[in-house]
C-alpha cells in the first residue's frame, strides 16, 4: 500500500519546476505531507534559496498518509521527467520508508503507460524558517520581461542594481565596456493584463544582486507569466513565481554588500568575471553568451588595463 | 679487609661510614688536608724502601714510584672505586696491624666501637697516628705497587726526545753518562743510582736493549730499537701467555674478532678453519720471527733515523677498522691480536712516544691479523649495508604495498564519488560555483533554522 500517491494532470508542471530548480540545487528533499509537496533547498554557496510549494489542490487526487521526505537528485529526476510528454498524466508514488519513488506517465491520448523508479537518497538538509515579511517594495511584472532584463544586463556586468522608487524600477549595471540600465514604470494594460507592471512601495529601495543567480531564477519563467520581486534593505530578494492555486516557486537571493561587491565596486568584480568567462570559454571551448564571443577579448584587454591602472594608483 | 658502603662519603676524614648508630649527630667536617691513602706494598720490602718521584718514561711527568733497594722499583697502580657505587675506606685499629675497612653491613656495635677503641698497634710508625683512632677515607682508591722493569726508566736517557725533528747522532756512551742524564731529570735518581744493586739492575737491563762496545775497560751502550722491540715482544708474549686482563680481552680482542651475525657464510668458514691447531702455528710464526734477530746495528740505526718521526702506530690497535684479506685460523689470529694488544699497551704506557712504532715484519708478522681484520671489517660493512638495505627495503616494501593500495583505493573512491557527483550535478549548478559571492551573506544569516 502506497503511503504517497499524487496525480498530476499535466506532467508539464513538475517538469518545469524541476527544470527551474535543477540548475540551482543538486539534490533536495521533497517533503510530502497532507497539505502537499514542499521543497526547500539552498545552492552550494548558501547565498540563494529555493522554496517550492505544490499544494494538494494541484493534484487530483493527492494522498499522503504520513510525512515523508523524498531525497531526490534533481538531475536524475530531470532525466526521468524528460521521458514524459508535457500532457502526460503524472503519478508520483512512494511506499512507507521508501527506497525509491515511482513515477508513472500516462499518455492522455493513447494507452501508453511508462513507469520509472528513481532511487532515493538520504539528504541531510537544514530547513530555514522563512518568516512572512513586509517588503519595502513589491514589484509585479511579466516574468519574460524580468528574464530579458537579466539576460541583457548580464552581457555587461555580473551585478545588477535594482532601484525601486515611486516612479518605477530601474535595473542598472556598470560594466567594463560601459553601462546600461532598464527602467520600468507602472503600467496597466487592460487588453493584455499579463504585461501589467505594478509597484507597491513603502519606501525606496536600492540593492545589488548577482545577475548570474537572477538569470538562474529566470529559468522558472515558463511556470508563470508574472513574477513578483520583493525587496527590502538588508534582507534577501524574493523572486516568486506563482503557480496554479496557491502553489508557488520562490527564490531568495542575498543582496551584494555595496562596500564589497555592490555599487561601483561591481566594475572590478565585472572585470574579474570577464577574465573568468574567457578562461571558462577557453577551457570548455564553448561560449556561454551570444555576445561573449566578440566581446571577450577586448573586455579582457580592458580588464587588464584597468587592473594596471589600479596598480599604478595604489602601489 | 672489608669494604665500606658509606652513603655520606662526602667528607674525608673523621666520619664513620653510614651514621646508622647516631643519626642525629651531623658528621664533623674534616680539616685533614692530606688524608691517608691506602697502599698495598710488596711483602718483605726492605726498611730502606721509599716512595720516590721519578719522571714517567712515557710522559716525562714526575710520577711516584716505590723503590726498594733490594727488590727493585715498583710503580703504583691506582684502583678506583666505580663512580656508580660510592665507596670509602674505613681504617680501623684491630688486633692485627692491618688497615681495616668496615662496611655498612657490619653490626653497628663494632662500627661504633671502631672509632673509640683502644688503639691497637698501628702499622704506622708515627706517634699519635690517626690510625690509632680509626679513620675513614673519602675516596676508596687503592694503590697497588707492582714491579716495574728499570728498563723503562732508563729509556728516556738512552733515547732522548729528538729536538726540532733532527735526530742527534746516537753515540755509544757509558752507563755513567746515561745515569747522569737520568739524574738531571730527577734529583731522586742521584740517590737511587748510588745504590749499587739498582745500578747493576739498570745496567743489566741496558745490556738487553742496547748495542754495546767495550772501550778501555768500560762498557759503552747505545740503544738498539730492534732489540727494544724484541724485548717488548717478549714481554707481550708473556702477558698473552698469562692471559690478557678481562677488560682488554673484551674490548680489543673479542669485539674486534666478532663476525657479523648476518653473514652466515662467513661463520661457516670460521668454524671450518677453527679446527686447526692454532698453537703450533703461532709458535712457528713467532719462532720464525725470532730467527733474524742477529742484525747489524748499523741497519737498525738507519731504520731508526728514517722512521723516528713516524709516531702513528700507537693508534693502530684499538680501532677495528683496518682489517682485510682472506680468513685464517681464528686462534692464531686471536693470539696475534692479543699480542698486538699487549704490545701496544706496553709501548703506549712505558715507551716514549717518539720510539713507538709498529714492529717490523722481521720481528713479528701481523699481516695475517691485519688482513683478517680488514676482511672482518668489510664483512661487517657488508652486513651492515645489507641489513640496513634489507631493513629499508622490507619496511618500504611493506609500507609501499599497504600505502599504495590504500592510496589507490582512496583515489578510486574519490574519483568515483566525483564522477557520481558530477553526474548528479547539472550544468547550472556547476556554473553557479564560479559566481563571485563575495559580499553576499548566507541565507542562514537572514533566516533562522527551523526545527523539523
Amino acid at each position: 500500500m502506497d503511503l504517497l500517491e499524487a496525480r498530476l494532470e499535466q506532467a508539464l508542471l513538475l517538469k518545469r519546476v524541476v527544470e527551474a530548480i535543477k540548475d540551482l540545487v543538486q539534490d533536495c528533499n521533497f517533503d510530502c505531507n497532507d497539505s502537499g509537496i514542499a521543497l526547500q533547498a539552498m545552492d552550494n554557496s548558501h547565498v540563494a534559496l529555493v522554496s517550492m510549494m505544490l499544494k494538494a489542490e494541484a493534484f487530483s487526487p493527492y494522498r499522503c498518509d504520513r510525512n515523508i521526505a523524498l531525497g531526490i537528485n534533481l538531475t536524475s529526476l530531470t532525466k526521468v521527467l524528460r521521458c514524459a510528454q508535457n500532457d502526460d498524466i503524472l503519478t508520483l508514488k512512494a511506499e512507507d520508508a521508501p527506497d525509491i519513488v515511482n513515477l508513472t506517465f500516462e499518455s492522455s491520448e493513447s494507452d501508453r503507460i511508462s513507469e520509472y523508479d528513481i532511487k532515493l537518497m538520504d539528504i541531510d538538509q537544514e530547513h530555514l524558517g522563512i518568516p512572512e515579511t513586509e517588503y519595502a517594495a513589491t514589484i509585479s511584472m511579466p516574468s519574460a520581461e524580468f528574464q530579458r532584463i537579466c539576460r541583457d544586463l548580464m552581457a555587461l556586468s555580473e551585478s545588477v542594481s535594482i532601484e525601486a522608487t515611486k516612479e518605477g524600477v530601474k535595473f542598472s549595471c556598470i560594466g567594463d565596456i560601459g553601462n546600461g540600465s532598464v527602467t520600468l514604470r507602472n503600467h496597466a494594460n487592460v487588453e493584455k493584463p499579463e504585461l501589467n507592471m505594478e509597484i507597491e512601495l513603502t519606501e525606496p529601495v536600492a540593492l545589488t544582486f548577482s545577475l548570474k543567480y537572477l538569470v538562474n531564477f529566470c529559468k522558472a519563467t515558463a511556470l508563470s507569466g508574472t513574477v513578483k520581486l520583493c525587496l527590502s534593505n538588508e534582507v534577501p530578494l524574493l523572486v516568486e513565481y506563482g503557480l496554479a492555486g496557491s502553489s508557488y516557486l520562490r527564490f531568495y537571493l542575498a543582496p551584494k554588500d555595496r562596500g564589497l561587491g555592490g555599487g561601483d565596486a561591481s566594475n572590478w568584480l565585472g572585470s574579474s568575471d570577464v577574465v573568468d568567462k574567457v578562461r571558462d570559454n577557453l577551457q570548455t571551448g564553448l561560449f556561454l553568451g551570444a555576445g561573449a564571443e566578440t566581446r571577450a577579448p577586448e573586455e579582457l584587454a580592458i580588464a587588464a588595463m584597468r587592473i594596471k591602472v589600479r596598480y599604478n594608483i595604489y602601489v | 679487609m672489608r669494604r665500606t658502603r658509606s652513603s655520606k662519603s662526602a667528607k674525608p676524614g673523621t666520619e664513620k661510614s653510614p651514621p646508622i648508630s647516631e643519626p642525629d649527630n651531623p658528621l664533623p667536617e674534616s680539616n685533614d688536608k692530606n688524608p691517608p691513602k691506602c697502599f698495598i706494598l710488596p711483602k718483605g720490602a726492605s726498611p730502606e724502601a721509599r716512595i720516590v718521584t721519578l719522571p714517567n718514561p712515557r710522559t716525562l711527568t714526575p710520577t711516584r714510584y716505590y723503590l726498594c733497594p733490594e727488590r727493585g722499583i715498583y710503580e703504583f697502580t691506582k684502583i678506583t672505586a666505580p663512580k656508580s657505587s660510592p665507596r670509602s675506606w674505613l681504617l680501623a685499629p684491630q688486633t692485627q696491624p692491618a688497615k681495616a675497612v668496615s662496611s655498612g653491613v657490619i653490626p653497628s656495635g663494632e662500627e661504633g666501637s671502631s672509632a673509640e677503641h683502644e688503639p691497637a698497634k698501628a702499622p704506622s710508625s708515627e706517634p699519635g697516628s690517626i690510625l690509632t683512632k680509626g679513620y675513614a677515607i673519602r675516596s676508596a682508591d687503592l694503590f697497588i705497587a707492582t714491579p716495574l722493569d728499570p728498563l723503562f726508566l732508563i729509556i728516556p736517557a738512552l733515547a732522548p726526545v729528538p729536538n726540532s725533528g733532527k735526530h742527534p747522532k746516537q753515540l755509544f756512551l757509558s752507563s755513567d753518562d746515561y745515569f747522569d742524564t737520568l739524574s738531571s731529570t730527577s734529583r731522586h735518581y742521584g740517590t737511587i743510582l748510588q745504590i749499587p744493586r739498582l745500578r747493576m739492575a739498570f745496567e743489566a737491563r741496558m745490556d738487553i736493549i742496547c748495542d754495546t762496545v767495550d772501550a778501555g775497560g768500560e762498557r759503552m751502550y747505545r740503544l738498539n730499537e730492534e732489540k727494544l722491540m724484541r724485548e717488548l715482544l717478549r714481554k707481550a708474549n708473556e702477558v698473552v701467555d698469562k692471559g690478557l686482563p678481562a677488560s682488554l680481552e673484551e674490548s680489543f680482542v673479542k669485539k674486534a674478532l666478532e663476525v657479523p651475525v648476518a653473514c652466515v657464510k662467513r661463520e661457516e668458514s670460521l668454524a671450518a678453519v677453527g679446527n686447526l691447531d692454532p698453537e703450533d702455528e703461532t709458535q712457528l710464526d713467532v719462532a720464525g720471527a725470532e730467527t733474524p734477530s742477529t742484525e747489524s746495528t748499523v741497519d737498525s740505526q738507519t731504520s731508526t733515523t728514517s722512521t723516528i718521526t713516524t709516531l702513528t702506530s700507537v693508534s693502530q690497535l684499538p680501532e677495528p677498522a683496518p682489517f682485510s684479506g682472506p680468513p685464517s685460523a681464528p686462534a692464531l689470529i686471536a693470539r696475534l691480536l692479543r699480542l698486538r694488544t699487549a704490545l701496544t699497551y706496553l709501548s703506549t704506557t712505558y715507551i716514549p712516544a717518539h720510539l713507538v712504532r709498529s714492529p717490523s715484519p722481521s720481528i713479528i708478522d701481523f699481516t695475517p691479523l691485519t688482513s683478517h681484520l680488514t676482511h672482518l671489517a668489510s664483512l661487517r660493512e657488508e652486513a651492515f649495508a645489507s641489513r640496513s638495505l634489507g631493513d629499508y627495503s622490507c619496511k618500504r616494501a611493506l609500507d609501499d604495498d599497504g600505502e599504495e593500495e590504500s592510496r589507490a583505493e582512496k583515489k578510486r573512491k574519490k574519483e568515483e564519488e566525483e564522477r557520481r557527483k558530477k553526474a548528479g550535478e547539472s550544468r547550472g549548478v556547476r556554473d553557479l560555483k564560479k559566481v563571485d559571492v563575495r559580499g553576499m551573506k548566507k541565507m542562514s544569516d537572514f533566516f533562522g533554522k527551523k526545527k523539523t
